[in-house]
């Protein structure tokens, strides 16, 4: 006898968008999010010198 | 400065603050905008504008990508409408803008794969794409938006930071609000 296959289903499930950003907001809140962007920033910042400021 | 954008799901922390929203084009995509702490000029903290895409199914933030979504000025908006909640929190400090695309790696890296036809990465026809958006919204509202800030231009050959002139090509802008 063959045994029955079984299927797997993915399931999706819809939340609002306040409740997905709220939770992606708290996923990410104490992280820097694009640290080679701020590496090169802090970088470019301590060669400047300033005058106009 | 604007209030034609997204609206923004906002967090604000002693180290900057991060703006969500979801891009609604013909993908929905979850945009983060952060101003993170980089240093200090005079007395007064500076947070880099950082800008990308956030992929909920693989937690990866992508800051090159262009996706094309057919709502750049809805997006562009909405980047400027988190500037006057930024100074909120942080009254007298720096907003840095600087390209992603800005970067000596950027051009370095762009050659490789680009179908434009720069001779070298010095003549790369992407390089300063991003930043110029801002300049050139900065160019085109500057007599309006002096009343409320001061603009400065960095030029990172010379290592110096001026005061904006517009029309003047800058590779990153500085934002202080007036008192």
């Amino acid at each position: 006898m063959k045994a029955k296959e079984e299927t797997k289903e993915e399931k999706l499930v819809q939340v609002p968008e306040s409740v997905l950003l709220s939770l992606v907001a708290d996923k990410l809140k104490d992280k820097v999010l694009f640290p080679e962007k701020v590496k090169s920033a802090k970088e470019y910042l301590k060669q400047i010198k300033v005058s106009a400021l | 400065m604007t209030n034609q954008g997204y609206i923004t799901s906002d967090t604000i922390s002693k180290n900057g603050t991060k703006h969500f929203f979801v891009s609604e084009g013909s993908k929905s995509i979850v945009k983060v905008i952060s101003y993170d702490q980089v240093g200090i000029l005079n007395d007064k903290k500076v947070f880099n504008l950082g800008f990308g895409d956030y992929d909920i199914i693989s937690g990866v933030l992508d800051d090159a990508s262009t996706s094309d979504n057919g709502d750049v000025y809805k997006v562009f908006n909405t980047i400027l409408s988190t500037i006057p909640k930024f100074f909120e929190s942080f009254r007298k400090d720096i907003i840095m803008v600087e390209g992603s695309d800005s970067t000596t790696d950027f051009t370095e890296n762009c050659i490789l794969t680009c179908r434009k036809k720069c001779l070298s990465a010095n003549q790369c026809k992407n390089q300063n794409r991003r930043i110029n958006v801002y300049r050139n919204y900065v160019n085109k509202n500057f007599e309006d938006l002096k009343l409320t800030y001061t603009f400065y231009g960095g030029l990172k050959n010379e290592h110096t930071i001026e005061m904006y002139l517009p029309g003047k090509k800058y590779d990153s802008v500085f934002v202080i609000k007036n008192n």
